[in-house]
């Protein structure tokens, strides 16, 4: 798919050809039992993972105390609203933290929204406009009643891409604020001179470009810059960026059972981009890019540990007061 | 050697010399090893009180007189056309001094004294309509006279394009039926000349051998001596270089025809035309049509009247589109009538629209 | 019927229901394509130089960085056989004066040797490309009868047209009202099968080009 969007010749949108037919078949009956559950548990329950608001409550408080810095909720009229991943809330709850950490010195006003914390959007990954609009709707419901300016989509990929391209068109008229990748975030941060950071990793890292955020989302730039300010050794791998490889959980393998082996299959092409480069480690800004690498990585026996680079980041903004 | 054509030959200025070298090129212009041609002159030579010269009849049917032309009246005593000293001609309705009943008699008498022996020449195609009745000598269609002659044939020439494949008279609409010898005689060898009219050496070897060897030159699938119809015109013309380099002449008296560029857009049909016009050339060898400055008009080929038009390049629609537009417009009204009842469906589809819900999933 | 008859049949009647379905069918599926509209985008575009309709229409003429190495048969295959369709299709003589006869404009041609070289080089390109997807499990797998299909029928002329000037098997006769028999099939299958991509690939790569231009993406 990868390649089909980006050099056919003929000019086929594969990626519009498979989400209309996905249409058919999750309004058919016809998805895969996994993705059912995972949007079943998002309309219900409010998340693919089954999170409810007072895990992210027990989150909070944990971060801020880790943190010592508030956690927002609710605040009407602050700048930014942050969202969350499930995979984030659950397995790296270090994004909350450093989140406060990069707004409290960039001096910006955040929240979280209680009524929608959750970014990922089960209802696109299945298919299905109606659910998925449904589930938009909240973050847009969320966001209007707090009067932010600014949405950040976290570190998932088809959560920003749901937000940010497909989300107006979901609900039939155009967004009152701007949506924006934490990336995107980071980048106008350090732009501005509002992301001052210290020290350096010194050990050899490259950074695999999340397809939706990339090829399909137009940041490119940004998260090469962002690396530079942290890191002395960064390396990019061969068809880095806009032509960077997938994970092998792209389009929704990563969502089903069945896909695993083929994303093993497929991890094949990463392993060799890897291979060229040798990093110590990889970095990356989708959890569900991290989550899959770390897969393969696992089952090819490769010594790299993966890190979100908004995690990264934060680990090089100065203590308080410091 | 000595013989009547010799000494004929002697009285037209024709040395002993030129008559043989003829017999060799004749020999060699059908592919046929250099000893035939010294047997072609020795049979054609040879004193009638030897030999029986062998019984010619000659039948015109629907026809222009033209092949005889070709071949009897050139504007010179020509070699090709004494070869009739070589052979009896016993009917030729337009050579021939006696006329009426005296030459039908000729005709039954050939035929009975020679019976299963005698050459027919055939020029001018065969009408069918009205039982024949376009086209009849001494009461008889040709048709019947066809059918009558042949049986007693050795071997048929189908002389002129008319004779081998219909000709002109078969032209569009074929207002009388017209229709080749072949078409009517299935029994017998025929060989066709084609050509409208055909070459006259063309005619010369295939009676030549003939009288040689007693039976008709290798053929064709179209029934043509393959020695003469084996190459096209364009892969012999002398212009087809200018072909190869995409040099034509694009009007009779532009800059390319003056500079002798290829005819083909003006329409030449030498690509598909099988003769041997650009080897053999016409009139003793002085020019042949393309040298003169037109195009080929495949004269030698079945349907060349049909085929397209004379000034239409070979790549050219042989018939005006008139199914195009047509076709355009109903292509168009399709596509906006499709496009409304898409339309149409997509809001049908809109306005129908249920909203999935989780229940629909596990459908 | 004779080859002659068969020539003139096929220089007439022939191409007159080809040329004939070949329009209706072009501008029929036009008309339906684009007469379906798209709906206008309602995200706020990120507007980035050089990632636009117009640049992917020609962007997507050149492999992207690396593909020509990835996969060097298609690309360079693809190439040669594409180029060499144009060439031969609107440089030879008479194809020009075919052209001429249906739309009243000419242009200078080719020397017939040049395209001769032209059309086998174009002819083995088709091969290779052809053995290329027989020997590649995934192309094979994905190739259904439709790719093999088209494949032929834009074979064919290529092949027809190379024998019959150089006067193989057949006579030119023959093989000539072949190869204009095999290009009315060509033109009637084009408007309804995959290869209507000849007419549609400019409007898709804009389109294509638009979508993600509109996303930031120079695609
Ligand atoms: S003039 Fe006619 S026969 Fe001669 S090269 Fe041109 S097309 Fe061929
Ligand atoms: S050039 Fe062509 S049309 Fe003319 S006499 Fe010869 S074969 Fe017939």
């Amino acid at each position: 798919m990868r390649t089909l969007l980006a050099v056919c010749p003929v000019g086929n949108d594969i990626v519009y050809m498979v989400r209309k037919f996905r249409e058919g078949m999750s309004a058919s009956g016809n998805a895969p039992v996994g993705i059912k559950g995972a949007v079943n548990r998002t309309v219900t329950i409010g998340s693919p993972m089954g999170v409810k608001l007072p895990a992210v409550k027990a989150q909070m408080k944990h971060v801020e105390e880790d943190y010592g810095l508030p956690i927002p909720m609710d605040a009407e009229g602050a700048e930014y609203m942050v969202m969350l991943s499930s995979m984030e809330i659950i397995n790296f709850p270090e994004y909350l933290g450093a989140i406060a950490k990069i707004m409290n010195q960039a001096g910006k006003t955040w929240t979280l929204c209680s009524t929608a914390f959750e970014a990922t959007n089960a209802g696109m990954q299945i298919g299905n406009s109606d659910l998925a609009k449904l589930l938009v709707s909240r973050i847009v419901d969320g966001a209007e009643r707090l009067k932010v300016k600014t949405v950040i989509s976290p570190e998932c990929g088809h959560a920003y891409t749901a937000l940010r391209w497909e989300g107006a068109n979901l609900i039939g008229r155009p967004f009152t604020f701007q949506v924006k990748h934490i990336i995107e975030v980071l980048g106008e941060f350090q732009e501005q001179g509002l992301l001052k950071t210290e020290g350096f990793e010194t050990d050899r890292l490259t950074f695999h470009d999340p397809c939706q955020l990339a090829r399909r989302g137009g940041v490119i730039k940004q998260q090469r810059n962002l690396m530079n300010q942290v890191a002395k050794n960064f390396v990019e791998m061969p068809d880095a960026g806009f032509m960077n490889w997938c994970c092998g959980g792209g389009g929704g393998a990563s969502a089903i059972e069945e896909g695993e082996e083929l994303r093993i299959e497929a991890f094949k092409k990463k392993k060799s981009q890897l291979d060229a480069v040798k990093p110590d480690r990889l970095v990356t800004a989708c959890a569900n890019c991290r989550i899959v690498l770390e897969e393969g990585l696992e089952h090819y026996q490769m010594d790299i540990p993966v890190v979100g680079l908004t995690e990264m980041i934060a680990e090089h903004i100065p203590e308080k007061g410091a | 050697m000595q013989g009547p054509l010799i000494d004929t030959l002697a009285r037209q200025g024709v040395t002993r010399r030129t008559f043989f070298k003829y017999c060799a090129t004749l020999a060699s212009l059908m592919a046929l090893p250099p000893s035939a041609g010294r047997a072609m002159a020795e049979a054609m030579a040879a004193s009638p009180a030897a030999v029986k010269r062998p019984s010619v009849i000659w039948l015109p049917f629907q026809e222009c007189t033209g092949c005889t032309e070709s071949i009897t009246r050139s504007h010179s005593p020509t070699i090709e056309g004494l070869i009739f000293d070589a052979i009896s001609l016993d009917y030729q309705e337009t050579l021939m001094a006696a006329a009426g009943h005296q030459a039908e008699e000729a005709l039954h008498k050939a035929m009975k004294d020679n019976e299963g022996k005698y050459l027919l020449i055939v020029d001018g195609s065969i009408p069918l309509g009205l039982d024949g009745a376009y086209s009849c000598i001494a009461g008889k269609s040709n048709l019947e006279t066809l059918k009558e002659v042949a049986k007693g044939a050795a071997a048929i020439v189908a002389m002129g394009s008319c004779a081998a494949f219909g000709g002109i008279p078969k032209a569009n609409p074929n207002p009388t039926g017209a229709v080749s010898v072949s078409d009517v005689i299935k029994d017998k060898p025929i060989i066709n000349i084609p050509g409208c009219p055909p070459i006259p050496v063309v005619m010369t070897g295939v009676l030549a051998h003939f009288l040689t060897f007693g039976s008709l030159p290798e053929m064709d699938s179209k029934g043509r001596p393959k020695a003469f119809y084996g190459e096209t015109i364009h892969d012999r013309c002398y212009r087809r270089p200018f072909y190869d380099q995409g040099k034509f002449a694009k009007t009779f008296d532009d800059e390319g025809a003056r500079k002798g560029w290829c005819l083909f857009e003006l329409g030449c049909k030498g690509p598909v035309t099988y003769n041997a016009c650009a080897t053999v050339k016409w009139n003793g060898g002085t020019s042949w049509p393309v040298e003169s400055g037109h195009g080929c008009l495949g004269c030698s080929e079945p349907d060349f009247w049909d085929a397209g038009g004379f000034y239409k390049a070979l790549s050219m629609p042989a018939d005006p589109l008139k199914m195009v537009s047509a076709a355009a417009a109903v292509g168009a009204a399709a596509g906006v009538a499709v496009s409304f009842a898409n339309r149409a469906k997509k809001s049908a589809a809109k306005a129908g629209h249920e909203t999935t819900t989780l229940a629909d999933l596990e459908k | 019927m004779n080859e002659m008859q068969f020539l003139t049949w096929v220089r007439g009647t022939g191409l007159n229901i080809a040329l004939g379905i070949f329009l209706l069918g072009v501008i029929w599926r036009l008309i339906e394509i684009y007469g379906l509209g798209r709906k206008k985008d309602l995200s706020a575009p990120r507007n980035v130089s050089g990632a636009s309709g117009w640049n992917t229409m020609f962007r997507r003429s050149v492999p992207p960085e690396g593909m020509l190495k990835k996969s060097p048969v298609s690309y360079i295959g693809g190439y040669i056989f594409h180029l060499g369709l144009f060439v031969v299709l609107f440089l030879f003589a008479p194809h020009i004066k075919f052209f001429e006869s249906l739309l009243g404009i000419s242009w200078p041609g080719l020397p017939s040797q040049f395209i001769d070289l032209v059309a086998v080089v174009t002819i083995a390109a088709m091969v290779v490309v052809l053995v290329d997807r027989i020997n590649k499990p995934v192309k094979r797998y994905l190739s259904t009868f439709e790719d093999w299909f088209t494949w032929l029928v834009t074979f064919l002329p290529v092949l027809t047209g190379w024998m019959a000037v150089q006067h193989l098997l057949l006579p030119y006769t023959t093989m000539l009202a072949l190869h204009i028999l095999s290009v009315e099939i060509l033109l009637i299958v084009l408007p309804f099968t995959k290869l209507f991509h000849a007419f549609t690939l400019w409007g898709s790569r804009w389109y294509n080009g638009q979508v993600n231009g509109h996303k930031g993406v120079a695609v």
